[in-house]
């Protein structure tokens, strides 16, 4: 029997299609205008050469209309699902608000074409548009034409993921979990499937491999910072620290319904992933702003917060270096996963879209096969390096013989020293890559560094990752340490955050805090345990410590206990009280923060110091931005543990969060909280088995 | 409306934002129903929107009118499906579309249209695709064609094939 065609109208017209969800509408809606925005200034520079300020969106982005490079990047454009990254990441750099990525070598210039090319490799589908596109012209520039303000309203722009976890956060948090890693597959599927089809077997089809709780996934455990008395130790120093892992695989862990393994979770990590509006710097003469906010401790009454946050000088118009990178990929038959070789390439291709035409890539791969996959390419001859990355399979277990050393031998070969060279990791953890014992490979890089070659680590999948070596490594080699979970983390690390880390605005970057003995009595930094330095390190340029690239920011925060207050050390009972040395200071100030720094090119450093006083003023919009570090910092701290933090509940950081989550254009803290309300879950579960429904629900 | 649509991509077209914001706010419920009708899941209906819609914010300022509005801005919403559909498909082996029932008071009624999605479901993607175009969207086989990129006869003969295999829908209706 054949259907009527009426009642296949009928059919369609009686079922009840759920009403879309008004805040997903507005969401998309934003997030669409962004992109529209950011293709409009794209496209009008292609036409006219010159920036126009069209908009807040082009008038922020005209560092990039300066660059030469942009034509010839706009007329390659393609589109597919990464045309949704063009757009999306012009919008963030916008903002650069996030904080640095120092190791890959990816530029901000490219940024509002990132993702537009990504599609070369598997274009067959959606790409009608290809054509109108190649052809594209541009319309009429409109100057003048009124902005569309930074939308105020749930503005979650840019990234799919956090703009869903937002929307969903609203109605129910344990559904955004699975969605939101949905979320990225889907953007991820849509280029990784085709290209990929072939080699995935089914049975590794499974999404998400179930994290290992028991824990092949290494991490080294530090103690938490603690308690210190000002009068024993007046002075605390530390690196600053822009990597943001930690943050990713917390999330990853939690999307499971499995709480993170405490030494997984680095709070200052947490911290910075997140971008702060802070205030910066006015000329780049001194490359950092210092805020210091000063208020009552939510954790432990009687305490008081003083939260430090560093804002980098926003270089506009620093010209683009050039790159010569060597990827160094992992094939072992672990990689076998969706999430981790097929990931890798499309992080990849991305990364290659942020670069220029002439900076040079190789690939040399280890574990599986192993050699040699591309002899050092220039840029422009994309569909080579495409090609020579969707070759690559994941398979065997042989040992991939002198992978690194390769590596950095290719670097070497095509060394320029005012490029930035520099070997990119990409692993699950296997780092079988020819030098075995871990002490000797980072003395190799180490050597490596010295010769002005670096090195970053991507981490990718769970199972099997390695944590504390992937950061040890990447930090020997002056390079970042960052784990990718899903195609939008990669476009965050590589291609949003980018722009930071061409355009280092400084290195060596130390922080010194010394306490007023007569004001504070007790002091407890939070988090930055694995950066500790000697408070003798501070003034000592040989002491490597962590770069800063253009417009990030970095926060810190101490829990101290002002004079009079209940101590949870004794005091001494044999007290000398100290000669006043600065009597015009000494009942005023808590503490002194001293920022030592080297400008890139220099190996003498320079210093800014910041007194904090008990009074210490600041704006409503910089402490709002620094009770938001407080809430992540006191979620971050619950996870290890809440040895510190009094009676904090989940409950509180969510008021707080909430209360503070500002206007979060991209969604990222919006996603903030949906990852606390799944804490809260996790924490309530078995630590056992593995994420429970999460399969069903993403299977569905 | 008609006249205001075509103000509005005249506007979005040279650039302006807030006409583009207002022609996609226009759309929205259309292309999430397609999405809808096509992948059976609100929630994925949704990705499938939002990835559209940023589709069209890419492309929109190269539309020049050479086909007609909603056809072009359906091919992309389908192209977005496919995209969708290809990574489902690829994620989860013969993965079920439309395996959860649309939210329905009537536990009758839902289990009915159940039925009649399954029967959808189980048709090849071209023929669905074809008959959500036809009859969910009501889209005239000459833009159907336009949309899916064949012939309007290919488009006829899957109308006849889908409903062939649809067999009776009665039950379903």
């Amino acid at each position: 029997m054949t259907t009527n065609p009426e009642d296949l109208e009928k059919f369609f017209a009686a079922m009840d299609v759920p009403e879309p969800d008004s805040e997903r509408r507005k969401a998309t809606l934003n997030l669409s205008v962004a992109a529209f925005e950011a293709q409009k200034s794209a496209s009008s520079k292609n036409k006219s050469k010159k920036a126009q300020g069209l908009s807040w969106l082009s008038r922020l982005t005209s560092q990039n209309n300066n660059s030469e490079r942009m034509d010839s990047m706009t007329k390659n454009k393609k589109l597919v699902f990464g045309g949704l990254m063009g757009g999306v990441a012009a919008a963030c750099i916008v903002l650069a608000l996030y904080p640095a990525m120092r190791g890959a070598n990816v530029d901000e210039v490219a940024l509002q074409q990132a993702g537009s090319n990504i599609t070369v490799a598997s274009n067959e589908g959606g790409n009608n548009f290809d054509k109108i596109l190649d052809r594209m012209e541009t319309p009429s520039s409109e100057p003048g034409q009124s902005a569309v303000p930074l939308p105020a309203e749930p503005a979650k722009g840019a990234l799919p993921a956090p703009v869903e976890a937002e929307s969903l956060a609203m109605a129910s948090p344990q559904v955004a979990a699975p969605m939101a890693m949905q979320e990225g597959k889907f953007a991820a599927g849509g280029m990784a499937s085709r290209a990929n089809k072939a080699e995935m077997p089914v049975a590794d089809m499974a999404y998400a491999p179930v994290m290992d709780v028991e824990g092949r996934d290494k991490f080294s455990g530090v103690e938490q910072n603690s308690v210190k008395q000002v009068k024993a130790e007046p002075v605390s120093t530390f690196s600053i620290d822009v990597d943001t892992s930690s943050y990713s695989f917390v999330r990853q862990s939690l999307d499971q319904g499995i709480l993170p393994q405490k030494d997984a979770v680095r709070v200052e990590e947490m911290i910075n992933y997140f971008d702060y509006a802070y205030p910066g710097p006015q000329s780049k003469d001194e490359p950092f702003a210092t805020n210091v906010v000063v208020k009552d401790s939510p954790w432990n009454a009687g305490k008081k917060l003083i939260t430090i946050g560093i804002k980098g000088f926003d270089a506009e118009k620093t010209a683009q270096p050039d790159s010569n990178l060597v990827f160094l990929l992992d094939t072992s038959g672990s990689m076998n996963e969706p999430k981790k070789l097929p990931l890798l390439k499309q992080s990849f291709s991305m990364l290659l879209d942020s670069l220029k035409p002439t900076d040079k890539v190789s690939i040399v791969v280890y574990a599986g096969s192993a050699g040699t996959v591309l002899p050092p390419t220039e840029v422009s001859k994309k569909s080579e390096i495409l090609q020579a990355l969707s070759n690559l399979e994941a398979g065997g277990s042989t040992a991939g013989g002198e992978g690194i050393r390769q590596a950095y031998q290719l670097a070497q070969q095509n060394f320029n020293k005012d490029a930035v060279n520099r070997v990119i990791l990409a692993t699950d953890g296997d780092f079988n890559v020819g030098i075995t014992e871990p002490s000797e490979l980072k003395g190799f890089i180490e050597r490596e560094r010295e010769k002005g070659i670096f090195l970053s680590v991507l981490g990718f999948g769970t199972g099997n990752y390695n944590d504390a070596l992937m950061q040890e490594l990447a930090q020997n080699g002056n390079g970042v340490a960052a784990y990718i979970d899903t195609l939008n983390e990669a476009r965050k690390v590589l291609v949003q955050e980018a722009a930071a880390t061409l355009f280092p605005i400084a290195k060596d970057v130390k922080i010194q805090v010394e306490f007023n003995p007569k004001t504070v009595s007790e002091y407890r930094l939070v988090g930055y345990e694995t950066r500790a330095l000697k408070t003798e390190d501070f003034n000592n340029d040989k002491v490597d410590a962590g770069d800063i690239g253009a417009g990030a920011e970095v926060t810190a925060i101490y829990e101290v206990t002002p004079v009079g207050a209940a101590t949870m050390i004794d005091q001494p009972r044999y007290d000398d009280k100290p000669p006043i040395d600065h009597p015009e200071h000494i009942e005023t100030e808590l503490a002194f923060v001293k920022v030592r720094y080297k400008l890139p090119s220099e190996t003498k450093s320079k210093l800014i110091t910041t007194p904090v006083h008990i009074d210490q003023q600041a704006s409503d919009e910089l402490i709002r931005e620094t009770n938001w570090a407080e809430a992540v910092a006191g979620y971050g701290q619950l996870l290890t543990g809440g040895k510190f933090t009094g009676a904090l509940t989940y409950d509180d950081v969510l008021k707080q969060a909430e209360a503070n989550k500002g206007a979060d254009p991209f969604g990222y803290r919006a996603e903030f909280i949906t990852l606390v309300h799944k804490a809260k879950t996790a924490a309530s579960l078995p630590a056992q088995g593995g994420g429970g429904g999460y399969e069903g629900e993403i299977y569905r | 409306m008609e006249r205001d649509e075509h103000t509005l991509i005249r506007l979005a077209c040279d650039g302006d934002a807030d006409a583009f914001r207002a022609l996609l706010d226009l759309h929205y419920r259309t292309i999430y129903k397609m999405a809808y009708h096509l992948c059976g899941h609100r929630e994925d209906a949704e990705d499938i929107t939002q990835n559209a819609c940023i589709k069209v914010s890419h492309n929109i300022l190269s539309y020049r009118g050479e086909a007609r509005f909603t056809t072009w801005l359906y091919t992309i919403v389908l192209n977005t499906f496919r995209d969708w559909r290809d990574l489902k498909a690829n994620t989860v082996q013969k993965a079920e579309l439309y395996e959860k029932l649309p939210g329905n008071d009537n536990p009758e009624r839902a289990a009915q249209i159940g039925q009649g999605l399954r029967k959808l479901s189980a048709l090849p993607p071209e023929e669905r695709e074809t008959i959500v175009l036809v009859f969910a969207q009501g889209f005239s086989h000459k833009e159907a064609a336009e949309i899916l990129g064949c012939a309007e006869s290919t488009v006829s003969w899957r109308v006849h094939e889908a409903r062939k295999k649809l067999g009776g829908m009665e039950e379903a209706i």
